[in-house]
């Protein structure tokens, strides 16, 4: 069967990718001039966007808590920024390396604390897109559709397995 | 798995002369096989794709957009072409090509502004201002031609002088005089009155009930081919604006309103809507409908991707394109009046107008390969490039995009499209 998304990285692309679906149009309707962007540059933007938040929940709930190897996770986090055109494997590392240091934290922390690390990030991703002008009931859906695959991988209940 | 050959561009000095010319004059005649009007496989498709084409914006801008789109794909300087030598004896080449990224076109509108475009294979950019440190050598200027191109009217014509089924024909036979219209010198007049009539008749309507029933008439008659999709969607824009107003329509001054457009003989959408927008309630009304149209454009986009047959994709791609006309005018007019301190108007419109060129691109693509399917052969190579290239991730990436971001085929066409 050809029609198929087995490899799990590859597969949490094209979930964030449908949590974007049209709204990818946003993502530089702030510019006078008129772009037409490739998938990988849609998806370049969602996961910097998605990063950036990860990255900051890290900082602000994970850090107090003072978790063994909390600061190791947080580095490989910043290490993985996506450029801003990266190729198609490229995108997959990242998420893949993303994937791992999720688990890692997911295995340290409690349930309520995982809970407020995943809170955090749809609270980051939402006003991220609050300030790209999406409207505010579509920020919240794909900021909650985003979570919940992040919830997923922080969980190891990974449904893209 | 990629071929491992060793790919050399057309100025190589160790491309023998006679390869670089084949290699020019294969490249040469892909790039105007797209623009070659042929006897289409299926009429009645053929037929009922070239009028989507022709009226999902005007007549006349579709002419204007196909002689460009044939400007551009002649223009060799854009080509990118590299070759490869697979045997020397007998001489066997492969040639890799596709569009330079780094060449740009100013195109010469007749109204007098110049636009600034870059095609590359999968992504392009459109400015109204000279890319800064662009030098001349890397700009094609194209000048727009001063008299109105009849290619696709003739073309038209020509399929429909082929037709044998009386009721095809006397429905075609009918269709013409609005054509007529659109291709002669008064079709802004004719498509001015089209707005008044609109608007008088919303303004009637309003008194007792929505003004639904016209939204419906219209939007029927963009899908019958008995009016321009730029003139339904305007028309469409200022009834749903009355319906804003509902039911505060006794504070619209009927006569005043169409008084005062008649006086300044209103043309354009936008000669209507500052009539609307005198009042501070008319901007708010403006501004509500152009959302309005943005949903439901949205809505049937999605409903086209989910469609399980072709002609309900193309369908409901097309009777999107007079919602999202219609909010990009009305998103954009109070963008351009200063009444939009946030800047979520001109977000909006960017928005809708990107989604707008993407339907509007899918029915030109529908009007190709209802004549022989040259675009669906065209991206099945792609999307085996792509599998060759990058494996299966790469090919489904690809599909997405072909899918979800061009929205050239429905989500039902996703297995198909993976077994290029």
């Amino acid at each position: 069967m050809i029609d198929t998304l087995h490899n799990s990285p590859g597969q949490t692309r094209e979930r964030m990718l449908r949590a974007l679906g049209p709204d990818y149009a946003y993502f530089n309707a702030q510019r006078n001039e008129r772009h037409f962007d490739p998938n990988a540059v849609v998806f370049s933007t969602l996961l910097g966007l998605l990063l950036a938040a990860i990255t900051a929940a890290f900082k602000e709930v994970g850090k107090s808590l003072g978790k063994a190897g909390w600061n190791e996770m947080l580095s490989r986090l910043e290490i993985d920024t996506p450029e801003d055109h990266p190729d198609l494997r490229k995108q997959l590392d990242t998420i893949k390396n993303t994937e791992v240091t999720l688990a890692q934290a997911g295995s340290v922390l409690s349930l309520t604390e995982g809970k407020a690390l995943i809170e955090n990030i749809r609270s980051n991703v939402e006003h991220e897109l609050l300030a790209l002008r999406f409207p505010a009931a579509n920020a919240h859906r794909i900021a909650r559709e985003l979570s919940v695959i992040i919830e997923e991988k922080l969980t190891g209940n990974d449904r893209s397995s | 798995m990629t071929d491992h050959l060793e790919y050399l561009s057309l100025d190589d000095p160790r491309l023998p002369e006679e390869m670089r010319e084949g290699a020019l004059a294969y490249v040469a005649d892909y790039r105007n096989a797209k623009y070659e009007l042929v006897e289409p496989t299926d009429l009645l498709g053929c037929i009922v794709a070239l009028q989507r084409k022709l009226l999902v914006d005007t007549p006349k801008i579709a002419e204007r957009k196909w002689w460009h789109g044939q400007q551009v794909a002649k223009e060799m300087r854009h080509a990118r072409i590299e070759v490869a030598i697979v045997k020397s004896d007998p001489i066997e080449i492969k040639v890799r090509h596709g569009n330079r990224s780094d060449v740009w076109f100013a195109t010469h509108e007749l109204e007098g502004g110049i636009v600034y475009q870059q095609f590359g294979d999968n992504a392009g950019q459109t400015r109204w201002t000279r890319p800064e440190g662009l030098s001349d050598e890397y700009l094609i200027h194209i000048f727009e031609p001063k008299e109105t191109n009849t290619t696709l009217r003739n073309f038209l014509v020509q399929l429909e002088g082929k037709l044998t089924d009386p009721s095809a024909i006397a429905a075609q036979k009918s269709r013409s005089h609005i054509l007529d219209l659109l291709y002669g010198p008064k079709d802004n007049a004719f498509s001015a009155s089209l707005l008044m009539k609109a608007l008088a008749d919303g303004l009637r309507t309003i008194k007792q009930s929505k003004c639904d029933d016209l939204i419906a008439g219209v939007e029927q008659g963009f899908i019958n081919f008995r009016i321009d999709g730029r003139t339904a969607s305007n028309s469409c824009l200022l009834l749903e604006i009355i319906n804003q107003a509902h039911p505060e329509y006794r504070f619209v001054v009927e006569e005043l309103i169409l008084e005062r457009l008649a006086i300044a003989n209103a043309q354009r959408v936008g000669d209507f809507l500052s009539a609307f927008a005198e009042d501070n309630r008319g901007v708010t009304w403006i501004k509500a409908a152009a959302s309005v149209m943005q949903e439901k454009g949205a809505k049937l986009q999605q409903e086209a991707l989910n469609a399980k047959s072709l002609g309900g994709f193309y369908g409901n791609l097309y009777k999107s394109c007079i919602w999202l006309w219609g909010a990009v005018n009305g998103h954009r007019f109070l963008a351009g009046r200063g009444r939009d301190p946030t800047g979520e108007s001109k977000v909006a419109a960017n928005v809708c107008e990107e989604w707008l060129v993407v339907a509007s691109t899918t029915m030109f693509k529908a009007f190709l390969d209802s004549m022989d399917g040259r675009h669906l052969i065209a991206d099945r190579e792609l999307i085996a490039n792509q599998r060759k290239k990058g494996g299966i991730e790469a090919a489904e990436a690809f599909v997405h995009e072909l899918i979800e971001i061009q929205m050239s085929y429905p989500r039902s066409f996703r297995a198909n499209l993976l077994q290029a």
